[in-house]
């Protein structure tokens, strides 16, 4: 019984001693950032300025950026800065989703709350442009943005839910079984191509080929399966005030991933 | 290297399995044992130098899981797309599996006394024939093992498996087995090929890579994630027990987002196909009963539909294990027959 005791105290400060490190390199990385890029860091840049550091700075950019909060405690404003980020450098397909499907129920405050943020931006770069969000059923929206051209960049944004991973997939199941119960396809005709085109509807949108998933969880909680069979995922600590050197530093980590696709 | 190793564990190590078993272990450990190609290529290795050093750090650390008190571990050996590399290497990792099932098969007895049950995940079909039937006779001599696990991932890929499930569920309903409506989350997970698994509490992947590759991308849903910045040939003892102290310090957070997690709603209770069926039959035989259905008379006929379904599956994987033993007994017949 003692010496159960004494592993487990022991344990204890194996696990004290990790997080102290933890903190004491949280600690220092902000004192840096201070000291280094001053005050303003996270506060909205303009598209141009977003550009010229992304294509200064990036190897190669995400097609398909998943922005996967895996905290408790949401902050819309940070997710929505990640996400006007993400369309300045010119990702063209954005996910966001946490594993209690908030951000779901509430896309409309997602979406305002991200026109107030690209306002910002372009008055920060006095670059006004006219913008448009174009909602679908599908709750996938399309806003436009970039320059002085509002057709150079069309990043499409959608925001999902656990209901649209495993519960989708279920659905899929049941829908292929009446298909082949009516014999409308055969059983054999259940392979990946054909799922695939099933899972995607009438979307063409790639797979994401970049998650960053923001929280002290290292787990996916849900976000997408079928999708995500090649998916980099990038941890960052917390979606709380991150500011634009961190997301900057998690899309370089991302351009030297290298996929072999098995060969 | 044999499959199973009975070396003494030393003080230290001893000592180390002592405290990290005073917190949560993780019963079920998946690995990705990514890196062989490299650590041959940066020790001016042939390819196939690398490949058989990576199986001899999985007999390593299988010894190393179980003396932790992880019970089970799938590792992912040869995935579908790894038929795409050249044929050369195709060939030299058949050749590598061909003999370590002839030895498996050699090690009958450590195997009995271990109690080891050795499962292969993934479309055997696509694999030569007399792998096929090593496969065949490695499970089937292991099958009533129960004190560990071991599934070997081979010509497997998650999107295949999940495909397969989903044939399997199509069959149940087309056979008049099981309704659609009984389609479910756990349904589904006893169509996969891990249908005797629990999901794995661990992920690993070797390499530094930090992507999924298609494995088991159903079951890890919810699995801790530990991407290990070392080549898989060169994974110690020291870096499965980080992996675990890892394990341990999400193990609060993911338990408490599993339990916040919403509960399976593909499965409404009130589904409409056997409420009608049974309203139906109720006005047919009772003309005056009206609309009122027995919510846990459809429960009941709903478990006695999967408990049909489920049998007829387990059949199916007997048989599936059978088939590649029977057609060697075939082959041998007529190379007797012609004697």
């Amino acid at each position: 019984m003692t010496t159960t005791i004494l592993y487990r105290v022991l344990l204890v400060v194996v696990h004290l001693t990790i997080s102290l490190k933890e903190l004491l390199a949280v600690i220092c990385c902000r004192m840096m950032k201070l000291l280094t890029s001053g005050v303003g860091d996270g506060e909205p840049r303009s598209v141009p300025a977003i550009k010229h550091e992304a294509s200064r700075r990036l190897k190669r950019l995400p097609v398909h950026l998943g922005i996967v909060v895996v905290e408790e405690d949401l902050h819309v404003v940070d997710i929505v800065k990640i996400v006007a980020w993400s369309m300045a450098v010119g990702i063209s397909y954005i996910t966001i989703y946490d594993y209690k499907g908030w951000c779901k129920k509430n896309k409309a405050t997602i979406l305002r709350v991200l026109e107030e943020q690209k306002e910002k931006m372009e008055t920060n770069g006095q670059n006004k442009t006219k913008c448009s969000t174009v909602n679908n059923s599908n709750g996938v929206i399309n806003p436009l943005t970039g320059g002085g051209d509002c057709q150079r960049q069309k990043p499409k944004l959608q925001i999902v839910g656990p209901e649209d991973g495993r519960q989708h997939l279920i659905s899929v199941a049941r829908h292929l079984s009446h298909q082949v119960l009516n014999c409308e396809i055969k059983n054999d005709d259940i392979a990946v191509p054909f799922v695939d085109a099933v899972i995607r509807g009438n979307d063409l949108d790639p797979d994401p080929d970049l998650v960053m998933k923001f929280g002290a969880v290292n787990s996916l909680l849900g976000f997408l399966p079928w999708q995500t069979r090649l998916t980099e995922i990038i941890s960052l600590p917390t979606h709380h005030r991150i500011d634009f050197a961190s997301f900057l530093t998690a899309l370089d980590q991302f351009g030297y991933t290298e996929q072999r696709y098995g060969k | 290297m044999s499959w199973i190793r009975e070396n003494k564990r030393s003080l230290i190590h001893d000592f180390c399995v002592r405290v990290l078993k005073s917190g949560p272990i993780p019963s079920h450990v998946a690995i990705i044992m990514d890196g062989n190609r490299r650590f041959a290529r940066k020790n001016n290795f042939d390819r196939a130098v690398g490949h058989l050093r990576g199986f001899d750090k999985l007999a390593e650390a299988l010894e190393w899981c179980w003396d932790l008190g992880i019970t089970e571990v799938t590792i992912y050996a040869f995935s579908i797309e790894n038929f795409k590399r050249s044929q050369e290497e195709v060939d030299c990792l058949m050749e590598l599996m061909r003999k370590k099932f002839a030895q498996l098969m050699e090690e009958k007895e450590l195997i009995e006394k271990y109690s080891v049950c050795f499962r292969v995940l993934g479309d055997w079909n696509r694999l030569p024939l007399d792998i096929q039937q090593m496969i065949a006779k490695s499970v089937a001599m292991t099958r009533n093992n129960n004190r560990a696990f071991l599934n070997i991932c081979i010509s497997y890929t998650s999107q295949d498996e999940i495909c397969y499930a989903m044939r399997n569920l199509a069959e149940g309903v087309s056979l008049g087995i099981i309704d659609e409506s009984d389609i479910s989350e756990s349904l589904f997970e006893k169509c996969l090929y891990t249908k005797k698994s629990a999901p794995p509490d661990l992920l690993i992947r070797t390499s530094g890579e930090v992507r999924l590759s298609d494995f088991l991308l159903w079951q890890s849903s919810y699995s801790v994630l530990s991407f290990v910045r070392v080549l898989w040939p060169e994974f110690s003892r020291w870096h499965l027990y980080s992996a675990v102290i890892f394990y341990q310090r999400n193990y609060n957070a993911v338990q408490k987002a599993r339990t916040s997690m919403p509960t399976d709603q593909s499965q409404p209770d009130t589904d409409c196909h056997p409420v009608q069926k049974l309203s139906e039959q109720t006005a047919v035989n009772e003309p005056g009963a009206g609309k009122d259905c027995n919510r846990q008379e459809l429960q009941a006929q709903r478990q006695e539909r999967i408990g049909k379904f489920l049998l007829y599956l387990e059949q199916k994987d007997d048989d599936r294990i059978d088939r590649p033993l029977q057609s060697q007994d075939n082959r041998d017949d007529a190379a007797y027959n012609q004697q």
